[in-house]
């Protein structure tokens, strides 16, 4: 399916449907790249207005998953390089922050580890392990070597586990 | 640490995500393109600009070369005209009658009309 569509009013409700069918997916992602409510936002729809102004040029309505999320982890990298005066950042924790339960607590102190890893280790976590994407795939989102994929992972594993060691060594003592 | 550890932590901040909301596609359409405007008014202003640039080194390489101001040559010789009567060559001889021949008058009284030969 080819979206050069006749008309403007044909590319805008293309592009509007298509909005509504990825949205979720796409803020999902970004927040889990940069756990910010706010900037997974801004990442969500740097991500949407991108593909706009491609929208003419894209053959495969097939590929429009793989392309807004190779969209979103760049913008997420990109964001993360650029000069921090020029960089907003949300200071405020969310007003109404979900209550820790018992079997709840592990999970949530890993996903804090995580959120701690350095963004190029946590948007391959993200890519790897919640979108399930094998290290090709990975590799294209990133736009890296599937070698850089792995050594990343291994590398991000290890900062994990020797962060969750550490943890249970200072709740011991 | 498994990867099923993570993966649980990871949904684990997906259901406890809220999103505020603010995406909205018919901000992003116009955005798209009053972008769109900007990179085409840019297109063609650039290539009006390369068209006159172009037009202008054009005209400068193909105009004529300045013509140098006329300088004055040297000065002519002076050298005596030879005339016709002042010419060294003779002038083509005097004819003259031959001997014992009479030139006959023609009917017109011209001498030159027939030529009477005497014994």
């Amino acid at each position: 399916m080819r979206f050069s569509a006749a008309g403007a009013s044909t590319d805008t409700s293309a592009f509007t449907a298509c909005f509504n069918r990825h949205v979720d997916s796409v803020r999902v992602t970004a927040y889990l790249l940069c756990r910010d409510r706010h900037r997974a936002e801004d990442l969500t729809q740097a991500a949407f207005l991108k593909l706009y102004l491609a929208w003419s040029r894209l053959d495969e309505h097939e590929h429009l998953d793989s392309y807004l999320r190779k969209v979103v982890v760049r913008e997420f990298l990109t964001d993360r390089r650029r000069a921090w005066w020029r960089r907003e950042s949300g200071v405020d924790e969310p007003p109404e922050s979900p209550v820790v339960e018992p079997d709840r607590e592990d999970r949530v102190v890993l996903w804090d580890l995580i959120s701690a890893l350095p963004p190029r280790q946590r948007a391959v976590l993200v890519l790897r392990f919640w979108q399930d994407l094998d290290v090709n795939d990975t590799a294209a989102a990133l736009g890296c070597a599937p070698g850089t994929v792995k050594s990343q992972t291994s590398k991000a594993l290890a900062a994990l586990r020797a962060r969750l060691s550490e943890g249970r060594e200072s709740y011991a003592r | 640490m498994h990867a099923d550890d993570i993966r649980a932590a990871l949904d684990q901040a997906e259901q406890d995500y809220r999103p505020t909301g603010a995406a909205d596609p018919t901000a992003i359409i116009e955005r798209g393109r009053r972008i769109q405007r900007r990179r085409r008014t840019a297109a063609i202003t650039a290539s009006a600009f390369t068209v006159v640039g172009v037009l202008a080194a054009s005209f400068a390489l193909m105009r004529p070369e300045p013509v140098p101001p006329a300088v004055p040559g040297p000065a002519p010789s002076v050298e005596p005209v030879t005339t016709v009567e002042n010419s060294p060559v003779p002038r083509t001889p005097q004819m003259s009658p031959i001997p014992g021949t009479t030139p006959a008058p023609g009917p017109s009284g011209s001498p030159c009309c027939s030529i009477t030969v005497v014994p």
